[in-house]
């Protein structure tokens, strides 16, 4: 990923807006393409923004993250969106729980209790009170002690947002290695898996199970290769790597899905992005393998990053769809009649029904629970397409 | 080539008279051999396609030594004259011949059953293949006449020449002679260079039997024109009629403003469509195909050349096109008489795509294809193309014979489940898919 590590050089250097404007063009120029260096990028650049903030107020400082936020989620990536909404649930969490440590302070009500993953706020009060921040109930907010004490505690929670950031790109970074640790559980020696494509994810899952067990993978290598999704390492090191890791690897065509399937005990499919209704999008071509593994009876696993799980539901996820180039597949397209068109899309949108499990790197999930993680990670007030 | 004319000479020579010198045999093969190659050279020339293949399988090869290599050699300068894309890497191939150890089995274990080295050259042919079949074997083996119903014209063409260049040896007759010493050693040829089709099955029992039928007082001249009359009317009749009836009965079931996908390439297929676009249909056609063979682009340009709109399709993005399809129109290889469809690999996906998408699937089908074999699954009965074929095709593993546990494999059909078919189309009419047995039995078997 050389423009993520330009990117990420420029950033501790370069005045911020410079490094917004870099991150938005590299997003839409497809010049920034994994999921992963997405999500980096985007954490990275918006604990900066939180770092460098001159707010006064949690509530600014949303506002702040709302508006660079925007920007780039109009680059059309999901996963960018989903970072985004993470980091204003995390300050809102934060805000919410300096506030109420201030409360606890005043009247030693302990009641208060944060566990990872319970969503915070449950009642009605929470709506209003996250809107305006710093003691709704002070009146006399002009006298200067006054004044220090909200800058000590923007200053307070400014350092804590940077740190809640942190820790929010640290678990996106080993996300993928948490998911491969799920492998052993789901592979048992002598099995046959299938996937398709070349994706990174199911690379790794497939090598950790290889330390315990040896199974035999079936790769269905969709044409033609450009076609495959950004997530996907190169097909000759893909097949190399699971080869010497001393397992059996069979390489076959789209159409040789089918003929396999009666042998294959488990597909293991990696999403690129995906909705709360348990759909995903998949590399063009998956959909059809897991509606072949469904008939046949077989397992359809999909691997993803709770980070990829985002609240959008069939009609925003197939929004998301690319388009790639008729040139890989018909060759050179110079003369192409008016009446000839190449279907040339690069994802499709894999409904919920063909998904057996959803492998994430806090665990497996059947595709019907995904709303509740959906609902754990992101507060309501940011559910809106636009933020 | 010796003519139809019916010459008597004596057995050891058989020239037709009609050649001026009498030549021995050895002079004689060499004489076939170049007319052969020539032949060859020019179907070639005029096919555009890749010529005969250079050696796939180097442990194939090696068994047959000196000879074979020789072959190769040969083979491969001819291949360096000719313009083709895929050559290069072929022969790339070639080269690792010699100091191969052989030890990994990189077949895939699932269809090791099917395992068998194919023919891709002269070398080791049975003296007794006629000429014509060898150039049809080499054809077949590359692909150049690939389909069920183009292999079983071309197969039944070279037959004829066959019997045509026939005489009985004295003391013999051609009904007890002919089927077991010279025709047998054709179709082993033929079936070492691609397994034989189901449709070619049905034919090669039905010319055996007609052969069987050939009174053995009958002369020689008139038995051998009986047959060729025979061969020419079972063409017409159990393909080219036939196929002219299904085209036109499909071709009434498309509508103005239908969207028709389809899959790889099939002459029938190809045919109802472009009668329904003369007739003054206005649809459009969705040609999906997949590697190695990219037969839909063939039928793409074809259509696209009459003015039809096509979209074409990757075989991965098949279920994309179906969400605007209104009816598939499927060619066969062959249809089990459990009702289930066997057809290029891929064929199963769009069934059951269309069935989950609700558009009906029609499948276009001469009852010459029928067979009584009842499959399950793609995996006891299939057709497993030389690995190296997969990697040719623009695949990212073109080394892959290096990397050891790394496998290719391409099964070239696959069986579709009689539950994703609404109609088979044939010659005898339009019926379900339990029709099947009845319909083999009716047209192939009241002939046996």
């Amino acid at each position: 990923m050389p423009y993520l590590d330009t990117f990420l050089k420029a950033l501790k250097t370069r005045p911020l807006e410079w490094s917004i404007e870099n991150l938005i063009s590299g997003l839409k120029r497809r010049q920034i393409r994994t999921t992963m260096s997405c999500v980096i990028a985007t954490a990275e650049l918006l604990i900066v923004v939180i770092a460098r903030s001159k707010m006064r107020s949690a509530e600014e400082l949303l506002i702040e993250i709302q508006e660079v936020g925007q920007r780039l989620i109009e680059a059309k990536e999901m996963v960018v969106g989903n970072i985004v909404r993470r980091f204003l649930r995390m300050i809102r969490d934060e805000a919410d729980e300096d506030r109420n440590d201030d409360v606890r302070d005043s009247n030693f009500a302990a009641s208060y209790a944060v566990t990872k993953g319970t969503p915070l706020q449950n009642s009605l009060f929470d709506l209003f009170s996250a809107s305006n921040p710093p003691q709704p109930t002070d009146t006399g907010r002009s006298s200067p002690q006054d004044q220090s004490n909200i800058n000590a505690d923007a200053e307070a929670l400014q350092a804590e947002a940077v740190d809640a950031g942190q820790e929010i790109l640290d678990e996106v970074k080993q996300s993928e290695s948490n998911i491969a640790g799920y492998a052993p559980e789901h592979i048992l020696p002598n099995e046959t898996i299938l996937t398709h494509c070349h994706n990174r994810i199911v690379q790794r899952f497939l090598l950790k199970a290889a330390e315990k067990s040896k199974f035999s993978v079936i790769v269905i290598e969709s044409h033609p290769n450009e076609l495959n999704g950004s997530d996907d390492v190169d097909a000759a090191a893909f097949l190399k790597s699971l080869a010497d890791a001393g397992l059996t690897v069979i390489s076959t065509t789209d159409g040789g899905s089918w003929a396999m399937m009666p042998k294959v005990d488990r597909v293991v499919l990696a999403a690129r992005a995906v909705g709360s209704n348990g759909g995903c999008l998949v590399s063009v071509g998956g959909p059809s393998v897991a509606g072949v593994a469904k008939f046949h009876g077989k397992p359809v696993i999909v691997l993803c990053g709770v980070h990829m799980i985002s609240s959008a539901d069939q009609i925003e996820l197939e929004s998301m769809i690319e388009h790639g180039s008729p040139e890989s597949i018909v060759g050179n397209t110079g003369g192409l009649p008016p009446n000839h068109d190449v279907e040339t899309i690069l994802q499709q949108y894999l409904p919920p029904h063909r998904i057996n499990l959803y492998i994430t790197n806090l665990g497996g999930y059947a595709p019907s629970y995904l709303y509740r993680l959906v609902s754990d990670q992101y507060s309501s007030k940011d559910s809106n397409p636009r933020l | 080539m010796p003519s139809s004319n019916p010459a008597h000479p004596p057995a050891e020579a058989p020239a037709p008279s009609s050649d001026p010198p009498k030549l021995t045999g050895p002079e004689l093969k060499k004489a076939k051999q170049a007319e052969k190659a020539a032949r060859r050279a020019q179907a070639v020339l005029e096919k555009g396609q890749p010529p005969p293949a250079a050696p796939r399988t180097s442990t194939a090869q090696n068994a047959e030594g000196g000879k074979a290599a020789k072959g190769q050699q040969q083979r491969r300068v001819s291949n360096a004259a000719a313009p083709i894309k895929n050559m290069p890497i072929r022969s790339q191939k070639a080269q690792p011949v010699v100091e191969e150890p052989a030890v990994e089995d990189k077949t895939v274990e699932v269809y090791r059953h099917l395992r068998k080295p194919r023919t891709t050259g002269l070398a080791g042919a049975n003296k007794d293949v006629h000429s014509a079949v060898l150039a049809l074997g080499l054809q077949m083996s590359d692909y150049t006449i690939c389909g069920s119903s183009a292999r079983l014209v071309a197969t039944l063409q070279a037959f004829k020449k066959v019997i045509q260049s026939y005489t009985t040896p004295p003391g013999n007759t051609l009904t007890r002679h002919f089927t077991s010493h010279v025709l047998s050693p054709q179709i082993e040829y033929l079936s070492s260079c691609r397994p034989l089709s189901i449709s070619m099955g049905n034919a090669i029992r039905w010319l055996k039997l007609e052969i069987s039928k050939v009174d053995i007082d009958t002369p020689d001249h008139e038995a051998k024109n009986g047959l060729c009359d025979a061969i020419d009317n079972f063409i017409r009749e159990r393909v080219t009629l036939a196929g002219r009836v299904i085209a036109g009965s499909a071709a009434e079931k498309i509508r103005h403003g239908d969207v028709i996908l389809t899959f790889a390439k099939s002459s029938v297929v190809q045919r109802a469509l472009v009668q329904a676009h003369e007739s003054g249909k206005r649809f459009s056609v969705i040609s999906v195909d997949d590697r190695p063979l990219h037969e839909g682009k063939h039928l793409k340009d074809a259509l696209i050349n009459l003015g039809m709109d096509v979209t074409y399709c990757p075989s991965a993005a098949m279920s994309e096109s179906m969400k605007r399809a209104t009816k598939v129109l499927l060619g066969a290889h062959a249809m089990m008489s459990n009702g289930r469809l066997y057809s290029r690999a891929g064929t199963a996906k769009v069934g059951m795509e269309a069935n989950t998408a609700n558009v009906p699937v029609l499948v276009l089908c001469e009852t010459i294809k029928f067979t009584e074999r009842a499959v399950l699954d793609s995996i006891p009965h299939n057709e497993i193309p030389p690995a190296d074929e997969l990697a040719l095709f623009g695949g990212a593993t073109e080394n892959w014979r290096d990397i050891k546990g790394l496998q290719l494999c391409d099964p070239l059909y696959d069986v579709t489940p009689a539950d994703f078919i609404q109609m088979i189309v044939t010659e005898s009419g339009r019926v379900p898919p339990t029709s099947v047995p009845v319909l083999h039995r009716l047209g192939n078997e009241s002939q046996v």
